[in-house]
């Protein structure tokens, strides 16, 4: 357990990616994320990925910062990859052939794209959780969700669940890993096959489930003792202000990537 | 709807942030077509317990934020979460308590497999079968291997997790 990789993604910061109002940056990656599903040039994708590059350190977001976020993701990069290398476009023509293995063209193209593809939607999602706190995500979908309370959906319950989630996340996850250690300095190893290791993560799910669970008795005490109310207007200690720049950006982001999905279109490989 | 009591919301409050804790701590293994996520072992929750379908939702709408495929992830995956939830619900009425509580964990494992595959094939380009089979793998054994242990053990000490059924 890491409880760094749960803090340490986002990073305050006074930039111009940070000041941006949430609902415009969500709004317009998902613009994006669905007019890259609409086309598979390889160009657009890099024109993208290079766009999200500058605006990430224009974010004070650093390089190192990026590839440490993105490791998790180099392996899924790395399957898709092979996964159109091996299966993809297998009667176009053959570029070389290696024991047997025939490298199509057709592959190499669908490699590139989906890879790309991939590497597009990852980077959109680090613009967004880097330079936007989980918080804040959190109340834009709640915000989004306000409409739901004309047929009876109890919003202001969502809302409240969703904060006390975050506020929990590092309680829980310092907890976890005190567990854990508890439970190896005991003996536990935590190694194995995998029908062990899933038996010592239930020995561990069981005394975490338990403390979560005396902490949500100790937490409603508290709510019950401040006379809360489930149906009540709730205000938010900080109100989103959608200004100019937030126009602007929403407007500059989906006009730059239609033309470039016109353009690229038009030279596009895989038609 | 029915009204939430205080002691509802903040046990979802809180399973909503185990569930997290889990799939981001777990990172590397919880996104993506090749995934194990230990935090799916909590999918069994709605069957003791109704209202965590609620946390569920809202524990993977979290954990998503973090994950590498953005909003269609946050939305489109913790609504499977959610539906796969409450099906685990609907399971924890039939009357063999035995058989329902084999197939509480089968509810996300389908739901997850169909589901997910739907959106991450289009991303990914591979066939839709396969990452379904991906998944599906991944979540029978978060599911099956975590879960239904952690549902039989709950199960026999509901006093001490406070957990009413009604």
């Amino acid at each position: 357990m890491n409880s760094r990789l749960i803090i340490g993604q986002y990073k305050p910061s006074n930039s111009f990616g940070h000041s941006l109002d949430p609902r415009g940056k969500i709004f317009a990656v998902l613009y994006l994320m669905i007019i890259s599903i609409f086309t598979s040039s390889p160009i657009f994708y890099s024109l993208i990925i290079l766009g999200l590059l500058i605006m990430l350190l224009l974010s004070d977001v650093s390089l190192s910062a990026m590839a440490k976020n993105g490791k998790p993701f180099v392996f899924l990069v790395g399957i898709t990859a092979l996964y159109h290398l091996l299966f993809s476009a297998r009667d176009t023509k053959t570029l070389f052939e290696i024991m047997g293995f025939r490298l199509t063209e057709g592959g190499v193209e669908m490699a590139l794209s989906f890879s790309l593809r991939v590497l597009v939607f990852v980077a959109l999602a680090f613009f967004i959780s880097l330079t936007t706190s989980p918080s804040d995500i959190a109340e834009t979908l709640v915000n989004w969700l306000k409409p739901l309370k004309r047929i009876g959906a109890p919003v202001n319950d969502i809302g409240l669940i969703v904060f006390i989630a975050m506020r929990f996340i590092p309680v829980l996850a310092e907890e976890f890993e005190t567990i854990r250690k508890a439970q190896v300095v005991r003996g536990v190893n935590f190694s194995g096959g995998i029908k062990n290791r899933a038996r010592k993560m239930t020995i561990l799910l069981i005394p975490v489930f338990q403390s979560a669970i005396r902490r949500a008795d100790d937490l409603a005490l508290a709510i019950e003792s401040r006379g809360y109310i489930s149906n009540a207007e709730r205000s938010s200690l900080r109100v989103f202000r959608f200004g100019v720049q937030d126009w602007l950006f929403v407007l500059l982001a989906m006009v730059i990537t239609t033309i470039l999905f016109v353009l690229t279109g038009e030279m596009n490989w895989l038609k | 709807m029915a009204k939430w009591n205080i002691r509802d919301i903040a046990y979802c409050g809180v399973i909503a942030a185990l569930y997290a804790v889990l799939t981001v701590a777990l990172a590397p293994i919880s996104y993506g077509v090749y995934q194990v996520r230990v935090s799916e072992a909590l999918t069994i929750l709605p069957f003791l317990y109704a209202p965590s379908m609620l946390a569920l939702f809202i524990g993977c709408l979290v954990a998503n934020i973090f994950g590498g495929f953005g909003i269609q992830d946050i939305v489109l995956g913790s609504l499977i979460t959610l539906v796969a939830g409450y099906a685990t619900y609907l399971i924890s009425r039939l009357k063999s308590k035995r058989l329902a509580m084999s197939l509480a964990p089968l509810p996300p494992v389908i739901f997850n497999a169909f589901g997910v595959a739907a959106y991450l094939y289009k991303i990914t380009g591979m066939s839709y079968l396969f990452v379904a089979q991906m998944i599906g793998i991944g979540e029978l054994i978060a599911c099956y291997l975590l879960g239904l242990p952690l549902l039989i053990i709950l199960n026999s000490r509901k006093s001490l997790f406070h957990i009413h059924t009604g």
